[in-house]
C-alpha cells in the first residue's frame, strides 16, 4: 500500500469571491499551504485512486477576463478544472507523486458568450512537453496528439509521472495562437521520497515552495479574438479573421497570471477572482547559532509564454538545480536566467546572514542618514526604518511602512525592463518581490515565523 | 567503460584530434568512413528563387522569395554556369576532425563576400572577395561537432541566406564528439531560419537593415504548413534508434527548440561537448527544450518512441509564424519506420566466481540477475537449485534467458557433481548425467532442469579445459548453439567440422561458433554442423577472450574477459560491447566488419561502481 506524500498544510482554502454579483467559491481539491501571506503554490491534486495509483484530473478549456493593474481587462483563454465554476488563468496547477499514472481528461464545453464555458476554436487539445510515453484517445487526431473537436468530445491524455520535476502543460492546436490566449499551466511531479522535496535529496521548507509560470499578452490580439466571438464567431476562420501573429505586439507581462504590483497579492485574493496564483516568494532566513537548520524556499521558474526572459532576483545569490525537470549534474550559483519559452528551472533560495542581518553592526559599513534626512516617495516604503533583519526602527512622520516584522523586501523581476511594465505603467509587468523574514522562532513546541510576520 | 575519466573533456577531443592529425592507427583509419572525409570544399555562391508553401494564404499555395546562397560544386565553372543553391539546405558539408581543410570560394553575386565558419576559421576576412572572384580559405577543424558557416563581410549576408551547416565528423565513428553519450544511429540537420521576402528583393540596392522584419520562418528552407505540401522533408527513424538532432541556427532570434514526447539528451553547443559540469563524459544534460541562440549551434539526441507511422514533432517553443492554424509553424517531424528495433530493457547476467553486490541487490556467480535499466532483481537463484554459490565451482559463466518463456540455458565454469535428493533432486532428474559437464549446456524451465546441449556429442572434450563453453546464444526453436569457448580449440583437438566429417575446425576463445543440428530443436546435439559466426580478428581482437554473447540478426554483443581499446576508447571486460550491423567474412577471407565502431551497450559501471571491480562472466539479453 503506497502512502500518498502531501504537504503537510492541505487544509481546504475556501475564498468566498464576487464575480459577476454571484457570490461563489473555489471548491474540490483546490489546497493551499498555509505560509505566511498565503502564497506558496497551490496544487490541485486530482482524485487519487489506489487501485492503479493513478491521478485523475478533469479539465477544461475556459474563456474568460483578467484584470491588470492598470485597470484594463484582457479577453484571455486557459483551463479550469471541471469541478471549479470560475475562469481562472494560468491553469491549474497539477501536482501528483512520482509514480503515478497521470489521468486529464479534456473537454472543450460550448462557449457562453464571452465570459463562461470554453473556447471558440475548431480543435483545442493538451500538450505535455517533457513527458514521455503519453497516450491520447478520444477526439479526433491533430498535428500534434488527439484534439477536442467538439462541446461533446472528451480526450483523455495518460502517462506515467515517471520522473520529478517541474513541467508545464499547454495548448497543442494552433498553439501559436492558442498559447498566446493563454492556454497553459503547471504540472509538479513531487518525488517518492515526499512533498518536501524538490528531487530526492534536495529538501526544501515546505511552507515556502513557489511556482513562477511566465507569460506575455498583446492586448490587440485578444481584442480581436474577443469582438469575432462576440459577433458569435464560432470557427477558427471566424473568430481568427483579424488574428495577425506577425503583428504580435505584446503590452502585459505576466508571473502567474498577474502583472505587479498585483503579483504580491496573495493568494485567491478577492480582487482579482480569475487570477488566484500569487508569486510573493517568501523565506525565513536561517540563523547558525538557533539550533534550528532553516530549509531553502523552492522557487520553480516556467516560461509558459512565446518569448525568452531573463529573470533575476536582487539582494542575493540563488542556487540552480534542475532544468526541464531534470537534476543538474551539480547545483550552480545563478543570478539572471535566461528562461526559453517552455522551459522550466528549479532554484533553491535561501538567506544565511546576507549583510550581517544579525545586528552585530551597522551592515553595509555605513553610518545611516539622520531621521529627518530621509525622505521617502509618496510617504509609503517597504523599508523597516533598520537595516537590520527583523529590527523596526522609526520612519519620518507620516510615513506608512509596509513592513510587518522588520523583513526584507527585494524585487524579483525580468531585467529585459520593457517588459516591467503595463501598458506603460511602471514598474509593473513581470516583476515580483521577494519577502525575508527573520529566522523562524521555536513557539509553543513547533518552529515558525515570529508571530509578528504573520 | 572508460573513457579516460579524469581527463577534461576538451584534453580528450584534443587527443583524438591529435591521433588523426598523426594518420592514426589502423583501427582508427577503419572506423571512418572514407566517403564523408572532404579536404577540398568548392563553395560556390549565388543568386537564388525558392518556393516555399506561403502560411498566409488559405490552401497553402507555393510562393517564391530571392535570397543568396551557397551551393558546393566542382569547379569555379560549374560555379558560373549550372549551379543552383538550395534555400536553407540542411545538406552539410563533411569535414574530418583533424584534417587540413581547404574552402575554395567563388563568388558569382554582384556584391563582396566572405567565408566564415564560425568556431573553425577563426578572424573573419574583412576584405573579402569581390563580385566575380574567389578565394580560398585554409583551416584544420579541431572539434569535432556541427557548425554554421556564413558571410559576415556584411551583417546582412546571413539575413538573405548566404549561409549553412558545415559537420565535423569524430575520429570515432558513429558518435558525435567521440564519447560514449554522443553516439547515434541517424542524425537530422535542423537549420532554423527566417526570411523577410521584402528585404531579399530589395537586397543589396536599396535594402534597409533596419526594415527587416522576417515574416516567414522555416526550417531547412521550407515552411510548414497543414495544407501544403513541401514542408521539411520529414526524417524517418525506427523506434529506439538514437537520432542526433544537429540545431543550427542560421537566423536572428533565439529559439527554443522542442520534440514533443521524448526527452532531448544534449551534447554540443557550438561543437563543445556539454558535459554537465565537466567531470563526467556520461551525463549528458537531459532537457526537453534545448535552447539555440542565433548563430548558435546544438547537438542534441533523442530515442524515438513511438508506433510505425507515429511522427514526433521538432518546433520552436518560441511558436513564432506568420499565420493561424499551425500554418507558418517552425515544425518538421520524425516519422516512426516500421522497422522494430528492439530495445534493450532487460539484460540477464551472472557474476563471475565469488558473489557481487549490483545496484544493491547481492549476486552470487551460480545466480542469474536481470537489469531492467533501473534495478537489478533475481531472475535464478542457483542456491534454490543446488547450484552452490559459496564456492566457484558451480559459477555459471555462459546464461541465455529466452525472452519469450523466460527459460534459462546456461554452461558452467567447472565440472559440477549434479545435485541429487529432495525437491532439488527432483528437479534435476531429467539430467542423464552424474556430473554437469563445463562443455554442456543445461536448460531450466521454471520447473525442471534439461540437458540442452552435450558438448562432447558434437566434439568437444570435456577434458580440455579449453573447450568450456564461457558464452552462449541459444535459439530454441531452431535447435541451434552459438558459443564461445573459454580457450582455443586447436586444429590438434581433432574437433570434426561435421558430423562424421575429418577435417578439424579450429577457433580461438573470442570466435563465435555455433552448432547447426540437422534435427533442428528435436535434438540440438544430434547430427550437425558448426558454422563461424564471428572471428573479430578483423576488428582487432586477438588476444581477447569473449565470456558474454547475445545475437540479434546481424548485431552481435559481448563481453571479453579483458579490457579492449579501440581508437581512444577502453571497453571495460564487463561492458557488453556491440558489434551492430556485422557483416561476417565471406569463405576463404577473415574480412569481417561492424557497421560502425564497436557501441557500449551496458556500462557494467552502470551497476557496479568501479568498473571491473564487479565482474561479469555471462551475458543475455531479453
Amino acid at each position: 500500500m503506497k502512502l500518498r506524500l502531501r504537504s503537510k498544510f492541505t487544509g481546504l482554502l475556501a475564498v468566498a469571491v464576487a464575480a459577476g454579483g454571484m457570490a461563489t467559491a473555489f471548491s474540490g481539491s483546490q489546497t493551499a499551504g498555509a505560509a505566511s501571506g498565503n502564497t506558496t503554490v497551490i496544487c490541485a491534486d486530482g482524485a487519487y485512486d489506489g487501485v492503479d495509483n493513478s491521478v485523475t484530473f478533469n479539465l477544461d478549456a475556459r474563456q474568460g477576463y483578467i484584470e491588470m493593474p492598470d485597470g484594463n481587462t484582457v479577453y484571455t483563454w486557459s483551463y479550469s478544472e471541471a469541478s471549479n465554476p470560475l475562469f481562472q488563468f494560468p491553469g491549474p496547477t497539477l501536482c501528483v507523486d512520482q509514480g503515478e499514472t497521470v489521468r486529464v481528461n479534456f473537454r472543450n464545453p460550448a462557449p457562453v458568450g464571452t465570459l463562461a464555458g470554453g473556447v471558440s476554436a475548431d480543435a483545442t487539445s493538451i500538450v505535455f512537453p517533457g513527458q514521455v510515453g503519453l497516450t491520447a484517445s478520444g477526439g479526433a487526431a491533430g498535428l500534434l496528439t488527439q484534439e477536442v473537436e467538439s462541446a461533446t468530445d472528451v480526450v483523455t491524455y495518460e502517462f506515467v509521472a515517471g520522473a520529478p520535476g517541474t513541467y508545464m502543460y499547454e495548448s497543442g492546436t494552433d498553439a501559436a495562437v492558442q498559447v498566446q490566449m493563454g492556454m497553459f499551466g503547471g504540472l509538479l511531479v513531487y518525488p517518492n521520497a515526499g512533498r518536501n522535496q524538490a528531487y530526492a535529496g534536495h529538501e526544501f521548507d515546505p511552507e515556502h515552495e513557489y511556482l513562477l509560470l511566465f507569460h506575455e499578452m498583446d492586448p490587440a490580439l485578444h481584442t480581436a479574438v474577443e469582438l469575432a466571438v462576440m459577433a458569435g464567431g464560432a470557427t477558427d476562420a471566424t473568430v481568427l479573421a483579424d488574428y495577425d501573429p506577425l503583428a504580435r505586439h505584446n503590452r502585459y507581462w505576466t508571473i502567474n497570471g498577474r502583472s505587479f504590483p498585483d503579483t504580491i497579492a496573495e493568494n485567491n485574493t478577492p480582487i482579482l477572482p480569475f487570477q488566484p496564483y500569487s508569486s510573493l516568494v517568501q523565506i525565513n532566513a536561517d540563523d547558525p547559532d538557533d539550533g534550528y537548520d532553516q530549509l531553502p524556499s523552492l522557487v520553480r521558474y516556467g516560461n509558459g509564454g512565446l518569448d525568452n526572459h531573463a529573470f533575476h532576483p536582487h539582494g542575493n545569490h540563488l542556487s540552480l538545480i534542475a532544468q526541464d525537470g531534470r537534476l543538474l549534474p551539480d547545483e550552480v550559483e545563478s543570478y539572471t536566467k535566461t528562461v526559453a519559452a517552455g522551459q522550466t528551472f528549479d532554484i533553491l533560495a535561501e538567506w544565511k546572514d546576507v549583510e550581517a542581518w544579525q545586528g552585530t553592526g551597522s551592515p553595509v559599513g555605513v553610518n545611516l542618514p539622520a531621521l529627518n534626512n530621509l525622505a521617502f516617495k509618496d510617504g509609503v516604503t517597504w523599508y523597516s526604518g533598520s537595516p537590520d533583519l527583523g529590527v523596526e526602527q522609526q520612519l519620518p512622520a507620516g510615513t506608512t511602512t509596509f513592513t510587518e516584522c522588520g523583513e526584507y523586501y527585494f524585487p524579483w523581476h525580468n531585467h529585459a525592463l520593457n517588459r516591467t511594465q503595463n501598458f506603460d505603467e511602471g514598474f509593473g509587468g513581470m516583476l515580483t518581490l521577494w519577502r525575508v523574514d527573520p529566522p523562524k522562532e521555536f513557539i509553543d513546541g513547533a518552529w515558525t515565523s515570529p508571530a509578528a510576520c504573520k | 567503460m572508460n573513457y579516460n575519466r579524469n581527463r577534461s573533456p576538451r584534453r580528450t577531443l584534443g587527443l583524438l584530434a591529435t591521433v588523426a592529425l598523426l594518420g592514426s592507427t589502423l583501427a582508427l583509419a577503419a572506423t571512418v568512413s572514407p566517403a564523408a572525409a572532404a579536404t577540398d570544399v568548392h563553395l560556390c555562391a549565388k543568386a537564388g528563387t525558392a518556393t516555399v508553401d506561403d502560411p498566409t494564404v488559405a490552401g497553402n499555395p507555393t510562393t517564391s522569395f530571392d535570397f543568396y546562397g551557397f551551393v558546393t560544386v566542382a569547379s569555379e565553372v560549374e560555379c558560373m554556369t549550372s549551379a543552383v543553391p538550395t534555400y536553407g539546405d540542411p545538406t552539410p558539408i563533411r569535414l574530418i576532425d583533424g584534417d587540413p581543410t581547404t574552402v575554395h570560394l567563388y563568388n558569382q553575386t554582384s556584391f563582396s563576400i566572405n567565408f566564415s565558419a564560425i568556431g573553425l576559421t577563426g578572424a573573419p576576412d574583412l576584405g573579402g572577395v569581390p563580385a566575380g572572384g574567389s578565394d580560398t580559405y585554409t583551416f584544420t577543424p579541431d572539434h569535432p561537432g556541427t557548425y554554421l558557416y556564413e558571410s559576415n563581410l556584411d551583417p546582412r549576408h546571413s539575413l538573405v541566406g548566404l549561409t549553412g551547416v558545415m559537420v565535423v565528423d569524430s575520429a570515432v565513428a558513429g558518435t558525435a564528439h567521440g564519447t560514449a553519450a554522443s553516439q547515434y544511429d541517424k542524425e537530422q540537420v535542423v537549420l532554423l531560419s527566417e526570411v523577410d521576402p521584402a528585404f531579399n528583393a530589395t537586397f543589396p540596392g536599396s535594402s534597409d537593415l533596419s526594415d527587416y522584419k522576417p515574416s516567414l520562418y522555416l526550417i531547412n528552407g521550407h515552411t510548414f504548413t497543414e495544407a501544403g505540401s513541401s514542408g521539411p522533408t520529414p526524417l524517418t527513424a525506427n523506434a529506439n534508434e538514437e537520432v542526433l538532432l544537429r540545431y543550427v541556427n542560421t537566423g536572428s532570434t533565439n529559439s527554443s527548440m522542442t520534440v514533443l514526447g521524448v526527452r532531448q539528451s544534449i551534447v554540443a553547443f557550438d561543437g563543445e561537448n556539454q558535459l554537465g559540469d565537466g567531470s563526467s563524459e556520461e551525463d549528458p544534460l537531459d532537457h526537453s527544450q534545448v535552447f539555440v541562440t542565433a548563430g548558435q549551434t546544438a547537438d542534441a539526441i533523442v530515442t524515438v518512441a513511438g508506433d510505425p507511422g507515429d511522427t514526433l514533432s521538432i518546433y520552436n517553443r518560441n511558436l513564432r509564424t506568420s499565420a493561424t492554424g499551425d500554418n507558418g509553424a517552425q515544425l518538421m517531424q520524425i516519422v516512426v519506420g516500421t522497422d522494430i528495433i528492439p530495445a534493450i530493457n532487460d539484460i540477464y547476467f551472472s557474476a563471475a566466481p565469488s558473489t557481487r553486490t549490483y545496484l544493491g541487490v547481492s549476486v552470487g556467480d551460480a545466480d542469474v540477475a536481470v537489469y531492467n535499466g533501473t534495478t537489478v532483481d533475481i531472475h535464478f537463484d542457483g542456491d534454490l537449485h543446488g547450484l552452490d554459490d559459496t564456492g566457484s565451482q558451480a559459477d555459471i559463466n555462459a546464461v541465455h534467458v529466452d525472452p519469450l518463456t523466460g527459460d534459462v540455458y546456461f554452461s558452467l565454469r567447472y565440472d559440477y557433481a549434479k545435485p541429487t535428493g529432495g525437491t532439488v533432486g527432483v528437479e534435476w532428474a531429467g539430467v542423464p548425467d552424474s556430473i554437469l559437464q563445463e562443455n554442456d549446456v543445461y536448460k531450466w524451465d521454471g520447473t525442471v532442469f534439461s540437458k540442452w546441449l552435450d558438448g562432447d556429442a558434437i566434439g568437444l572434450d570435456d577434458n580440455r579445459g579449453r573447450h568450456d563453453i564461457n558464452a552462449l546464444h541459444v535459439f530454441p526453436t531452431t535447435g541451434i548453439t552459438a558459443f564461445s569457448t573459454s580457450g582455443s580449440i586447436q586444429t590438434s583437438d581433432h574437433v570434426p567440422l561435421s558430423t562424421g566429417s575429418t577435417t578439424w575446425i579450429g577457433a580461438r576463445n573470442e570466435d563465435v561458433l555455433r552448432w547447426v543440428p540437422v534435427f533442428g530443436a528435436a535434438n540440438p546435439s544430434g547430427a550437425g554442423s558448426f558454422e563461424s559466426v564471428a572471428d573479430f580478428s578483423d576488428i582487432g581482437m586477438a588476444a581477447e577472450n569473449t565470456d558474454g554473447l547475445y545475437l540479434s540478426g546481424s548485431d552481435i554483443r559481448i563481453s571479453l574477459t579483458s579490457n579492449f581499446v579501440e581508437g581512444l576508447v577502453t571497453f571495460d571486460h564487463d561492458d557488453l560491447i556491440g558489434c551492430l550491423g556485422h557483416a561476417p567474412a565471406a569463405p576463404g577471407s577473415i574480412l569481417e566488419s561492424c557497421s560502425g565502431a564497436l557501441s557500449l551497450e551496458l556500462d557494467a559501471d552502470d551497476l557496479h561502481a568501479g568498473g571491473n571491480a564487479g565482474q561479469i562472466d555471462a551475458y543475455s539479453i531479453g
